[in-house]
């Protein structure tokens, strides 16, 4: 998979260095927007109030 | 029928067998340059190496993709997002919807000052907030045990989902309980942990004596802390006018926070704390000094934060929190 990726996208080493960092930005910022929120609303919470 | 693993097969013995060619030679090719293909580019794809793998043909210089590579990989991935919850949830639950709450209260606070302005001088009694409709935000609490610039907006309503579990809510009024200013008992609940927000994480670091400021379009309500009891989740007599006792409710006028216990360990039990009602100050004579005093936030609402703070209505049951 990593090997896949790197084949993806063309150009000279560096350009794919920063491209490839680019997109783990991309994927960092989008589990941070998305993807935890929701597995944090997934978490149950626990109770906090007190009833009979 | 044919099975499409034998066809895939198939086109790769055919690209296996064609020579390779650097795509990036090619695009300077096009441009009319003559270019040689580096030795070791130009040859066939595959070395032969022996007849061991017959029927398949020659070897790819590349080996073949395994599943099980891909699987690790993934694998990999999934660990690092795994680690990267961990890093987020303590950041997002410790200082970002900190952060989002006390912006949000600063523009209640604002809100209120302005309306206050608008309205005839005080007159000397404490007045009752009005019950709220459910799920509306009636008040911003100011703990400076809980955090020098901590406050959190309460709402009406212990429910989970529109107030409780709410990043711009957070802590819930039952709302068979009293409202600041009237006899009885001030009943809030608040998450202490957990993934969303945690507006009583800090409870056991209320000491004797503590504040708690409650500030309301009405004015500010100031609490004295008292102390803290465990108690199982169906004892709810701790919400009752005076808290584990029965009977007509007297003057006093007490504030009672709930929350989990153990903290970060379920929820078999609840931890409850208590305060007692000290003074109020209209909004017109500005923050409490006290709290102007360690909350930068709340400083920048008095006008003169050299000004006396006017004089706080005192209550008899306020001389129990003094001790501290």
């Amino acid at each position: 998979m990593f090997s896949l990726l790197w084949r993806f996208f063309p150009g000279p080493v560096w350009l794919r260095i920063i491209v490839l960092l680019l997109v783990a930005a991309a994927l960092v910022f989008a589990l941070i927007t998305y993807v935890y929120p929701w597995v944090a609303m997934q978490l149950s919470t626990e109770e906090v109030t007190v009833t009979s | 029928m044919v099975d499409p693993s034998d066809s895939r097969r198939a086109r790769r013995e055919q690209r296996a067998s064609q020579p390779r060619r650097d795509p990036d030679l090619d695009a300077v090719r096009s441009l009319g340059f003559e270019v040689e293909e580096p030795p070791g580019q130009a040859v066939p794809r595959a070395k032969a190496s022996g007849g061991a793998a017959a029927g398949r043909g020659r070897k790819r210089r590349r080996g073949r993709l395994s599943p099980l590579t891909v699987i690790g990989e993934l694998l990999l991935v999934a660990g690092i997002a795994v680690f990267g919850y961990l890093v987020w949830q303590p950041w997002h639950t410790g200082l970002a919807v900190v952060d989002k709450q006390a912006g949000l209260s600063a523009d209640d606070s604002a809100k209120w000052r302005e309306q206050a302005a608008e309205q005839p001088k005080w007159d000397g009694k404490v007045p009752v907030v009005p019950k709220p409709e459910a799920a509306q935000v009636f008040g911003v609490l100011y703990v400076p045990a809980f955090g020098k610039t901590y406050a959190n907006r309460m709402a009406e309503t212990t429910d989970w989902w529109t107030v409780l579990n709410l990043d711009e809510k957070g802590i819930g009024h039952y709302e068979n309980t009293q409202m600041p200013g009237q006899p009885g008992n001030f009943v809030v609940a608040g998450h202490r942990s957990g993934p969303l927000i945690n507006s009583f994480r800090e409870i056991m670091n209320l000491r004797v004596g503590d504040p708690l400021y409650v500030e309301t379009a009405q004015g500010w309500y100031t609490y004295r802390f008292r102390n803290v009891e465990y108690v199982l989740p169906n004892e709810t007599d701790v919400l009752n006018p005076f808290p584990r006792l029965d009977g007509t409710p007297g003057k006093d006028q007490i504030m009672t926070l709930t929350t989990c216990h153990p903290k970060l360990a379920g929820s078999a039990e609840r931890a409850i704390g208590y305060a007692v009602f000290e003074g109020f100050q209209p909004l017109s004579e500005g923050p409490p000094a006290a709290l102007a005093k360690v909350n930068p936030e709340v400083a920048k609402q008095s006008k003169d934060p050299n000004a006396p703070a006017g004089n706080p209505v005192e209550h008899a049951a306020s001389q129990i929190g003094k001790v501290g």
